[in-house]
C-alpha cells in the first residue's frame, strides 16, 4: 500500500501551470453624413455662383459666401437618410430651376467610429438626364476635400456639391445626380 | 549449641553475600552501553513559476503623454515602406498580472492589420528545477485562430512560440514571444479571447 501511495505521488508529479489570458478587442469603422445645408433654401434669393463654404462644428452652422440674384425663383433642399446598408444617403432636390441657376449644398462626413478612416470618392458626380436631355445640360462639381482625406475618430471633413443648370437644359424635367463616397480604414488600401 | 548449625548459617550468609556481589557486578556490566539516535527530516521544496516581466511594443499612451504609435507586422509590406510603426496611435495592448501566475493581455480598439509582439518573461521562483512540459494555445468562444499572419480563415493570428523541453533552474528566467495580428476576417466591435498555458514540471519527471 505504501508502495502504491508512493507510486501515486510520483505519478502526480509536481508541476506548475502559468496562464496567459488574452483578449483582442476590435474597434469600429463608421462614417456618416452628419450635417448638411443648402445655399438656396426655400425663401431665399437664388444663388448665382459658388465660392466656398465654412462650417462651425460647435454651433453646427454652415456659412456660404457668394452672390445672389434679386429673385427667389428656385430653391434647393438637402436631407440625410442614415442607414447601415447600403449606407447613408444625401438627397439634394432642386425645384423650379432654370438656365444659369447655380446652387450648392455643403455636407460633413463625420468619423463616428474608433478607427481612423480615409474618405474616397468612389463614384464621381454622375448625371442621369431626362428623355431628350443630355449630361451636358448640367455642370456638376465637388469641392471641399481631396480624395482620400484622412479623418480621425471624432473628426469630420467638409465637402460641397454644386450644380449649374446650362442653357441646353430641358424644361419641366428631372435630372438626377449621383455620387458615392466610401470610408476605408486608414491603413488599408482602397479595394 | 551444636557446631553443625553454626556452619550452616555461615554458609547461607556467604552465599547471600556472593549473590548480592554478583548482582552488583551484573548491574555495572549492563550500564556500559551507548544509544545512537538518527533523526530524519525530509524537507520538500516547491515547483513554482511566476510571470516577471512583459516587453510590450504598444502599451496605452499615458494621459497627456506622447502617443504610442501602433506596431506594424514585419511581414506586412507596409513595414518596408514606412517602418516599424504606423503613424497613428489607434489600438493598444494592456498587460496586467506581473508577479503572479496569471497574466492578462487585453488588446483594445484593434483593427485589421493591428499587430503586437509581446515578450513574455517567466521565472522559476521555486527551488526545484523545472522543464517546460507543454504550451497550449486555445481560444475561448469557439473562434478559430488564423493559420497565417494574414490568413482569412480566422479573425486573429496568435503565435505562442515553442519552448517545450527547455529547463529552468531555480531563479532562471525564460523569455518567449507571443505575437498577434488581427486579420481581414475580424469583425468590428468584437472581443476575441484566448488562453495560453505554460506547464512546468519538475525536471526529473519531464516526459519528452
Amino acid at each position: 500500500m505504501l508502495g502504491l501511495l508512493v507510486s501515486g505521488v510520483s505519478y502526480a508529479m509536481w508541476s506548475k501551470t502559468l496562464i496567459l489570458n488574452g483578449t483582442v478587442n476590435t474597434g469600429t469603422l463608421n462614417a456618416e453624413f452628419s450635417a448638411a445645408a443648402s445655399s438656396d433654401p426655400t425663401g431665399t434669393l437664388d444663388t448665382i455662383n459658388t465660392t466656398s463654404w465654412t462650417y462651425n462644428p460647435t454651433t453646427g452652422v454652415f456659412n456660404w459666401t457668394g452672390f445672389r440674384y434679386d429673385k427667389d425663383v428656385a430653391n434647393t433642399t438637402v436631407s440625410i437618410t442614415t442607414t447601415s446598408t447600403p449606407g447613408d444617403t444625401l438627397t439634394v432636390i432642386e425645384n423650379n430651376t432654370y438656365p444659369s441657376y447655380n446652387a450648392s449644398v455643403a455636407f460633413t462626413i463625420d468619423n463616428l467610429g474608433t478607427i481612423p478612416a480615409n474618405i474616397y470618392l468612389m463614384l464621381p458626380p454622375t448625371i442621369t438626364p431626362p428623355p431628350g436631355g443630355s449630361t451636358s445640360d448640367l455642370t456638376v462639381g465637388l469641392g471641399g476635400f481631396t480624395n482620400g482625406t484622412q479623418v480621425d475618430p471624432g473628426q469630420y471633413v467638409l465637402g460641397w456639391l454644386w450644380i449649374h443648370v446650362e442653357e441646353t437644359a430641358v424644361q419641366n424635367a428631372t435630372y438626377t445626380v449621383s455620387a458615392t463616397f466610401k470610408a476605408v480604414q486608414w491603413n488599408e488600401p482602397l479595394s | 549449641m551444636p557446631q553443625g548449625g553454626l556452619d550452616m548459617r555461615k554458609t547461607i550468609s556467604l552465599f547471600a553475600v556472593l549473590m548480592i556481589s554478583l548482582l552488583i557486578v551484573g548491574v555495572t556490566y549492563a550500564m556500559w552501553s551507548k544509544t545512537l539516535y538518527l533523526t530524519g527530516i525530509v524537507n520538500t521544496d516547491s515547483v513554482s513559476g511566476v510571470f516577471t516581466q512583459v516587453t510590450n511594443l504598444d502599451p496605452p499612451a499615458p494621459p497627456g503623454g506622447p502617443p504610442s504609435y501602433d506596431p506594424i507586422d514585419p511581414n506586412d509590406p507596409l513595414y518596408t515602406i514606412i517602418g516599424p510603426r504606423e503613424l497613428k496611435d489607434v489600438g493598444s495592448t494592456n498587460v496586467t498580472g506581473i508577479g503572479t501566475d496569471t497574466l492578462t493581455v487585453y488588446v483594445n480598439n484593434s483593427y485589421p492589420s493591428y499587430y503586437n509582439d509581446l515578450e513574455i518573461h517567466y521565472e522559476n521562483n521555486g527551488s526545484v528545477p523545472v522543464i517546460i512540459q507543454n504550451i497550449t494555445l486555445t481560444t475561448i468562444g469557439g473562434w478559430k485562430i488564423a493559420s497565417t499572419w494574414n490568413g482569412t480563415d480566422g479573425p486573429v493570428w496568435v503565435a505562442a512560440y515553442d519552448g517545450i523541453g527547455s529547463q529552468l533552474d531555480p531563479g532562471q528566467v525564460k523569455t518567449q514571444s507571443l505575437e498577434l495580428h488581427v486579420t481581414q476576417a475580424a469583425a468590428q466591435n468584437t472581443n476575441y479571447m484566448f488562453q495560453v498555458t505554460y506547464i512546468l514540471v519538475q525536471w526529473n519527471e519531464y516526459v519528452p
